[in-house]
């Protein structure tokens, strides 16, 4: 498992950049390998916006699907409504809120965790096709 | 610093010329809008081609900051085209949800290059459509009097 | 005594018949009742009857799981057929220069139409066409998903810098679009594929002149 901690601007860089350097391991194809580099990039930006730090987990799917899993881990205000914030245009600051919703559509799973207060952990899993 | 990085913005003639060759980060992409706009208004380029052959992915920011700079741009009387997108990236930016709407794209500087001129002269011919059909008012005026 | 014996003998025969007609019910039909020849009485007509009952049920059974198998089998093959002739049937066909036409036949689900998109673009970015035309005169039904995943194709052959124009628009194809309220409005679409012809050519800003016979 790789750890990439997102403290600055520039880790988000750092962790798209090793997301699609493992994808690649796995046997992604280039398009793939492209949508996970760059969920992985909307969800990192996410922690470095509303919590300020955390931490993206990339490794190997533990399961028969075989592919990829990344965890974005962050301490951060949590998300009060998440139906909402995985509705297109929506966000809660001025960026884009592309994001989860984008992130989402490019992955094959996403599951959300969060309490507000207590930070949120985001889970996004890409498979190879059989 | 690598957040300094200039990334160098060249003159030529009517046009600037971009090249991103390096995955920048958010602020980096920040400054590259500004110093563009910079560049547009110090040099009154009426076009600016932006290569991003060599970038591996457009996120939601990038892509963003890129139609942005092309509205921006525009109302400084430049047109931006951007260049040379990957085919994956392409996809992953249309399954995104950011087809970077309005924005020109080309295949190729070639094809960047005609596009921009091509829009220059209908430009000009706009323009003296228009100084044509006052002149010819104004004819009509002394006409009538 | 001996009557006694011989109504024993009656009554463990039947429940030897009971018990290979119970076996046979459960499937297994390699039991036998046991038949002594020497011996043969009116009870043994119909132990033999039952035995052959038992032995042409099993080869039934046997026949039946055979063309099942058998079926399967075709199903798989009839499964590969059709996965090879959709990878088949979508040529990328330079039909001018820098202009391709690439014929849709078929059903278009979300797998088919990515697979499809990453080739088409591939193929633009490496050949540096101009104009890509997408006939779907050959696609059986235009539903909401099929024109999404159309759209999303044109979307990302404009964002490499080509144009693209939908062709092949049947009427009913037509009607079935505005009835489900699908948007195109963003998109250009033609009715035949040799208008998207001429639409390229305007794009190349080529002229096509017919030479008059003097």
């Amino acid at each position: 498992m790789i750890v990439v901690p997102i403290k600055e601007e520039s880790d988000i860089v750092h962790a798209r950049a090793a997301a699609k350097d493992v994808a690649r391991k796995l046997g992604f194809g280039l398009v793939d390998q492209t949508r996970i580099s760059t969920a992985v990039s909307e969800l990192a930006r996410n922690i470095y916006l509303y919590a300020g730090e955390g931490e993206v987990h990339i490794e190997e799917h533990p399961d028969s699907h075989r592919g990829i899993r990344v965890t974005f881990i962050d301490n951060g205000p949590g998300i009060d409504d998440v139906e909402l914030a995985l509705k297109d245009g929506w966000s809660s600051t001025k960026a884009m809120g592309k994001g989860l919703p984008g992130a989402k559509r490019l992955t094959d799973h996403m599951e959300i965790n969060t309490q507000p207060g207590h930070g949120t952990t985001v889970t996004i899993e890409k498979w190879l096709a059989q | 610093m690598l957040e300094n990085t200039p990334i160098p913005i060249l003159k030529l003639k009517d046009f600037l010329l971009v090249s991103i060759q390096i995955d920048l980060h958010d602020r980096m992409a920040q400054q590259l809008q500004q110093d563009i706009l910079e560049r547009i208004s110090q040099t009154q380029a009426k076009g600016v081609l932006i290569d991003i052959s060599a970038l591996e992915m457009v996120d939601s920011f990038m892509g963003r900051t890129l139609a942005d700079t092309a509205r921006m741009a525009s109302t400084l009387d430049a047109e931006i085209v951007i260049v040379g997108m990957q085919p994956a990236v392409a996809i992953t930016l249309v399954e995104l949800g950011l087809p970077l709407g309005g924005v020109r794209t080309a295949i190729n500087l070639d094809e960047g290059y005609e596009l921009l001129q091509e829009s220059l002269k209908e430009k000009a011919s706009e323009k003296q459509g228009i100084e044509e059909e006052s002149e010819e008012e104004e004819a009509d005026d002394s006409g009538s009097d | 005594m001996a009557k006694t014996k011989g109504i024993a003998d009656l009554e463990s025969r039947i429940a030897r018949m009971e018990e290979i007609l119970s076996v046979a019910a459960c499937g297994d039909f390699s039991v036998q009742i046991e038949i002594d020849i020497e011996k043969a009485d009116a009870l043994t007509a119909i132990e033999t009857g039952i035995n052959l009952l038992i032995s042409d049920m099993g080869d039934e059974v046997h026949e039946s799981t055979k063309k099942a198998e058998e079926l399967e089998e075709k199903l798989a093959l009839i499964g590969q057929q059709r996965k090879a002739i959709e990878e088949l049937s979508t040529p990328i066909i330079k039909i001018w220069d820098r202009v391709l036409v690439l014929p849709l036949i078929g059903t278009l689900d979300t797998r088919r139409s990515q697979r499809l998109t990453e080739a088409l673009l591939t193929d633009i970015a490496t050949t540096q066409i101009k104009v890509a035309i997408l006939d779907i005169t050959g696609v059986a039904t235009v539903d909401s998903a099929v024109a999404n995943h159309l759209m999303k194709t044109v979307a990302a052959v404009q964002l490499l810098g080509a144009s693209c124009v939908i062709t092949g628009i049947r009427p009913e194809v037509a009607q079935t679009i505005v009835h489900l309220g699908v948007d195109l409005s963003g998109v250009e679409t033609l009715s035949t594929l040799a208008e998207g012809l001429k639409w390229a050519f305007g794009r190349l800003h080529i002229r096509m002149v017919e030479e008059r016979k003097v």
